[in-house]
C-alpha cells in the first residue's frame, strides 16, 4: 500500500493492469525460450520482472531474473526448467492479487 | 512543471502519475524509447523519468541522445531500472544520468531527487553530487 500512497482505487487500477498484461508477458517470455533466441528471453522476462517488482514479488522477481541471467549469458540449457519455476510463480502472484482484489484476507 | 515518464511498465507508470500528479505535476508517459526522443524534443519536459530496457531502442539510446541535443541537455533525466548491477550504472552515469533508482522507485525519495534537481535552491544541502539508491526485494541479498 505504501507503493501507491495508501491509494485503495490506483491499487485496484495496478492490479487491474498487471493481472491483464502478466499473462501475454509470460507467453513472451515461453516463446523466447522456446525459439531459443537469447536476447528475446533477456528482454522478456526482464519485462516481466519489473512489472512484479511492483508488488514486492521476490518469488517472481528471482525467477525472471534467473531467465533473465541465461538469456544475457546466452545460456539457455536450463531455461525450460527455469520457465517452468517462473510460470508457477507467476500464477502464485496472480492469485493472490486476484484474492485482494476480492477484498479477501491474503 | 512536467514530467516526461519513459516506461514500458505499465503498473509502473500508473503508478507514478498519480503520485506524481497528486503532487502537483503534469505527467507525461510515453511507451518506448523513439516516442520518448520525440516527445522530449519537440515539448521539452522538467524532468524524465527514463526505463533502460524499453522496446524501440533502449534507455540508454535515449539518455545518450537527449544528453548530446542541446535543446535537451540541461534536462534532468532520472533512470529508474531493475538492473542494478554495477555496469548498468556506471554507463548511466557516465551518459549523464542525474540520477538511478532502482525499480520500483520508493516516491518520497523521487520526489525528494526532483525537488532538489528542479528546484535545489529550496532545498538545504541539496548538492550537484550523483547518487545511487537502490530498493531492496524483500527477502533478497543484493
Amino acid at each position: 500500500m505504501h507503493h501507491v500512497g495508501d491509494d485503495r482505487e490506483l491499487l485496484r487500477e495496478i492490479i487491474d493492469i498487471f493481472l491483464a498484461t502478466a499473462p501475454q508477458m509470460l507467453t513472451d517470455v515461453r516463446d523466447a525460450v522456446l525459439s531459443g533466441d537469447c536476447q528475446k528471453v533477456e528482454r522478456a522476462a526482464h519485462a516481466l520482472r519489473g512489472a512484479a517488482r511492483n508488488f514486492f514479488s521476490a518469488r517472481v522477481d528471482q525467477a525472471a531474473l534467473a531467465l533473465e541471467t541465461m538469456g544475457r549469458s546466452r545460456e539457455l540449457a536450463d531455461a525450460k526448467s527455469a520457465f517452468g519455476i517462473l510460470a508457477a510463480e507467476l500464477d502464485k502472484l496472480c492469485s493472490l492479487l486476484e484474492r485482494m482484489l476480492r477484498g479477501e484476507k491474503t | 512543471m512536467t514530467i516526461l515518464i519513459a516506461d514500458d511498465d505499465r503498473v509502473l507508470t500508473q503508478v507514478l502519475s498519480a503520485r506524481l500528479q497528486r503532487a502537483g505535476y503534469s505527467v507525461v508517459v510515453v511507451y518506448d524509447a523513439m516516442q520518448a526522443i520525440m516527445k522530449a524534443l519537440r515539448n521539452p519536459p522538467d524532468a524524465i523519468l527514463l526505463d533502460v530496457s524499453m522496446p524501440g531502442g533502449t534507455g540508454l539510446l535515449v539518455l545518450r541522445r537527449l544528453k548530446n541535443s542541446i535543446t535537451t541537455k540541461q534536462i534532468p533525466i532520472i533512470v529508474i531500472s531493475s538492473s542494478i548491477d554495477s555496469e548498468t550504472v556506471a554507463t548511466v552515469k557516465s551518459l549523464g544520468a542525474d540520477e538511478f533508482l532502482a525499480k520500483p522507485p520508493d516516491f518520497e525519495r523521487l520526489e525528494s531527487i526532483l525537488k532538489a534537481l528542479l528546484c535545489p535552491e529550496r532545498v538545504p544541502g541539496a548538492s550537484q553530487s550523483w547518487s545511487t539508491s537502490t530498493s531492496q526485494m524483500p527477502g533478497r541479498k543484493q
